[in-house]
């Protein structure tokens, strides 16, 4: 009756074909208009704010990335640790450590995101920085 | 009756550890006249029998049920019960064992008072009837159990495996990413942080097949796995060391990143994930070996498959980790690992080490020191290790528990 297990087991690991994929590659998109609560805020929604949420800012550079927090605390903002940087420079994406952090520049401490979702893909950094260079609009 | 037995030999047990620590073994000098005494009874079946009746209630908690001197309550015992099965044994007179008996010593008790004279010269026929054992044949059958205490190491699995009908649950806890700054305190050792937590439960199948199921933070991950004992030490060193394989899927169960219209895969197909995609593989042959009582040491080759990797990355990656563990006394433990990575993305060896509190065999916490937040094995070498050059580490700790 015991020995039931052992065939049990092979055959729960066999059930599961194995797979050897890589991806997603995504085509680049072209952008042009960049809109912050269609486009930017849906990329923290999904990538950020596991740890930048309300519950447990303190923690995480004292920024929350929540739907209707998240661009006060951003725009021209100091960064906590350091009063000559700031989050976001609109027009000036070089400058804003959001968009060194998600660059993956190392420039100012870990890159963002940490976990699990690292990085963030190609689209989504090039949409941060061109919504920086647009000027940083609350559209 | 048996609840009655066992607890009768817990007594003993915690007696014998009580009163045993003290004693020094001398050699035990039976007078001359005591040992002239012949048997009057003559060794007659009948008095055999009725001395192995008194034997199984009175002495079999110590002497063990051969008379080997192994009974449960022997574990604890120094100097060990008395082998009635040697040549030595058998050497001494009659006389000399009614004496012994008689008169006891140290945690032997003095029978004297407790059985009438004819009851002990049955004890004597009982045991000069016992057989003499070749020591030999006994040593060689035997196993080496305990290389390591529990299924796990710290990260990563150890060649053992469960007792039969017996489970383990673990709690495995690692904090977040801290180093030696203001954070360090204001975080409070990282606990504030993001912290990643597996529970786990293995199952013994039978002495030498286990399995388990466990639930990670991190990805939201399942895992399924087992451990087969392929070979094990022999504390006679003909079987230098004990071999296991050991097999893991891990299921994540995170919702899917949405994709854009148009992603393929890297061979150009188009992207869609499926649910093979959420299942990572880890597989590994154990070899470890046991130096001494208080020093083990293991290599386990291990090879990792993930279904569906990033564009630039591989589905197999190849790690050697190696872990060592070093009792420091009955109750305490060093553990230590690191994991040279052979084919990886990111070279950086994983380190551990951890501080083992064990109250017994069955129950230990540990703390830990580690280089990964990471907890089950296909998570922590396919990612990258924390950079310690820096100075950055995690804490955590693991509570293990048989029953």
């Amino acid at each position: 009756m015991k020995k039931i297990y052992i065939p049990l087991i092979v055959v729960v690991f066999s059930l599961f074909s194995c797979t050897k994929q890589q991806g997603p590659i995504e085509p680049l998109l072209v952008i042009s208009t960049v809109s912050y609560v269609n486009d930017i805020q849906p990329i923290f929604d999904e990538n950020c704010i596991d740890c930048h949420n309300i519950n447990v800012e303190q923690h995480f550079g004292d920024l929350n990335l929540e739907a209707d927090k998240s661009y006060i605390e951003l725009i021209n903002i100091n960064a906590d640790y350091d009063e000559n940087i700031k989050r976001v420079i609109p027009n000036n994406a070089i400058n804003s450590i959001l968009w060194q952090k998600v660059n993956n520049s190392n420039l100012y401490g870990d890159n963002m995101p940490l976990t699990p979702n690292d990085p963030l893909s190609q689209n989504n950094q090039n949409l941060i920085k061109v919504w920086i260079e647009e000027g940083a609009l609350d559209n | 009756m048996s609840i009655y037995k066992n607890v009768s030999k817990l007594l003993i047990l915690l007696l014998s550890f009580a009163s045993v620590s003290v004693y020094a073994q001398e050699a035990w000098i039976v007078p001359d006249a005591e040992n002239a005494i012949v048997n009057p009874i003559q060794n007659s079946e009948a008095a055999i029998v009725s001395g192995q009746k008194l034997y199984k209630s009175l002495c079999v908690a110590c002497h063990g049920n051969l008379g080997a001197g192994d009974g449960v309550a022997a574990v604890g015992l120094n100097p060990k019960p008395t082998d009635f099965t040697t040549a030595d044994f058998h050497k001494q007179t009659a006389g000399s064992v009614f004496w012994k008996l008689s008169k006891g010593r140290g945690v032997m008790a003095p029978y004297e008072g407790m059985l009438s004279e004819e009851d002990r010269w049955a004890l004597v026929s009982y045991l000069k009837s016992l057989k003499v054992e070749i020591p030999k044949k006994k040593v060689a059958t035997k196993k080496v159990n305990n290389t390591f205490l529990f299924t796990q190491l710290i990260n990563t699995q150890t060649v053992q495996t469960l007792p039969n009908k017996i489970s383990e649950f673990t709690i495995q806890h690692r904090f977040g990413v801290t180093q030696l700054n203001s954070d360090f305190i204001n975080d409070f050792l990282g606990m504030d942080l993001g912290a990643n937590l597996r529970l786990a439960y293995a199952k013994a199948i039978n002495s030498r097949l286990y399995a388990e199921i466990g639930r990670t933070r991190y990805g939201k991950t399942y895992d399924l796995g087992a451990k087969y004992l392929v070979l094990q030490q022999t504390i006679d060193n003909k079987t230098p060391f004990s071999i296991a394989v050991y097999g893991n899927m891990g299921i994540n169960t995170q919702k899917f990143p949405k994709v854009i219209d148009g992603s393929t895969f890297v061979d150009g197909s188009n992207f869609s994930y499926s649910f093979a995609h959420r299942l990572s593989f880890n597989s590994q042959i154990i070899f470890a070996k046991q130096f001494s009582e208080s020093f083990s040491m293991q290599i386990a080759p291990v090879v990792i498959w993930h279904n569906l990797v990033a564009k630039d990355e591989k589905n197999l990656d190849f790690v050697i980790p190696f872990g060592a563990r070093l009792e420091l006394n009955q109750k305490s433990a060093l553990l230590f690992e690191v994991t040279p990575k052979i084919i990886a993305k990111n070279k950086r060896m994983p380190l551990s080490i951890a501080y083992e509190i064990a109250s017994s065999s069955a129950h230990a916490f540990q703390l830990i020191l580690t280089s990964t937040d990471r907890i089950l094995e296909q998570s922590i070498y396919s990612n990258e290790t924390i950079d310690y050059s820096q100075g950055k580490f995690v804490l955590g700790f693991n509570i293990k528990r048989l029953f």
